[in-house]
């Protein structure tokens, strides 16, 4: 999505500068929600406040809903037939590879160090064995997050004090 | 199948509230509410698969989809758009204090936890999507039953192997995996069942 909104926005329309794009992505990977949705808010504001924020949002919503409204209006009924039963455990089994190799990009990104280790392996087994929700793992997830940084902060600024 | 259009309504806003990383990201948490009392795990698992198959986002498309199965188009819309407000909102917000978000080291400190935790749900998901199509079971079923109950699908894990191969060799694109897949399992299961 990012190349082709860059295309759009700052190429043929001049209406943002590269680092205008850059500045959005990395806003993007903080905030909670649907990336498309969030991208195109803010993209919208930068453009035309908060008018443009909400028609941003509407736009890219508008396509994906039609399209699925229409398969679920005439996929109901056929996703029961044995053959198409068929592809889609295939297509089952091909998602959980899939899935695999996401999980492998975005640990490599987000897992440094025993934390971090920790964190992943407390999500997975919380929800895999304890079935614990996982809104609620996400909400202990950032209060340990913070917690933990905001004690190492501490335990940096005292150490460096000491020394002093 | 119990459950009134008004929990979905929260249940989507909930989801897009706390979903960190788009894509698979809301997987684990959409499962986590809409199975088993809204959609069954296979159900939920084919949602996701037609909405990595159809353009837009994945989150969004299941949000239409499950709201269209449960109250028609009505329930797709409601369900689409609180799907779509916590992003919104947060963006506008973001937008309106900048300066104030980006040197603010509480985010940074609250996603350094979620980040990683994310990482480990979506590795929960592989187990989600590989039961029924590859395990015999659901895997949380295995330490109440002592793996006794636990059967591995030859075609299954046959396609499992083949798109690890592909993803690793060729990083080919959603459509070509998914269609490959789709191939493979009409003409594996498609006789059998």
């Amino acid at each position: 999505m990012l190349p082709v909104a860059t295309r759009e926005f700052v190429d043929r329309r001049g209406w943002l500068t590269q680092d205008d794009m850059l500045d959005t992505v990395a806003i993007i990977q903080s905030l909670p929600g649907i990336i498309a949705v969030n991208m195109s808010s803010l993209i919208g504001f930068r453009i035309a406040g908060i008018a443009g924020a909400a028609c941003g949002t509407l736009g890219v919503i508008f396509p994906p809903f039609v399209v699925i409204l229409i398969i679920a209006y005439c996929l109901t009924n056929f996703l029961d037939h044995p053959y198409l039963a068929g592809v889609f455990l295939g297509v089952r089994a091909g998602v959980c590879a899939m899935i695999l190799f996401a999980v492998i990009r975005m640990g490599k990104q987000a897992i440094r160090g025993w934390f971090e280790a920790v964190l992943a392996l407390f999500g997975f087994i919380g929800v895999l064995v304890f079935d614990i929700n996982a809104a609620l793992l996400v909400v202990i997830a950032g209060c340990v997050g913070f917690c933990f940084q905001s004690i190492r902060q501490r335990l940096v600024i005292d150490s460096e004090g000491g020394k002093q | 199948m119990e459950g009134s259009l008004w929990d979905l309504i929260v249940i989507f806003f909930k989801t897009g509230a706390l979903t960190f990383g788009g894509g698979y990201a809301m997987v684990p948490l959409l499962s986590a509410e809409l199975v088993p009392t809204y959609v069954s795990g296979p159900e939920m698992q084919t949602m996701i698969a037609l909405a990595q198959m159809t353009p837009g986002p994945v989150g969004l498309n299941t949000a239409t989809f499950v709201g269209y199965q449960q109250a028609g188009f009505l329930g797709a819309f409601l369900c689409t758009f609180v799907l779509a407000i916590p992003g919104f909102v947060a963006s506008t917000l973001v937008s309106c204090f900048k300066e104030a978000f980006q040197s603010s080291k509480a985010v940074v400190w609250t996603l350094s936890g979620i980040r990683p935790l994310v990482v480990g749900l979506i590795a929960a998901v592989v187990f989600f999507f590989a039961d029924g199509s590859i395990l015999s079971c659901p895997i949380a079923n295995l330490w109440r039953s002592g793996g006794s109950a636990l059967e591995v699908s030859w075609r299954g894990l046959l396609i499992f192997a083949v798109v690890c191969v592909m993803e690793w060799k060729w990083k080919p694109s959603v459509l070509v995996t998914l269609s490959v897949s789709g191939i493979l399992g009409f003409l594996l299961f498609g006789f059998v069942c």
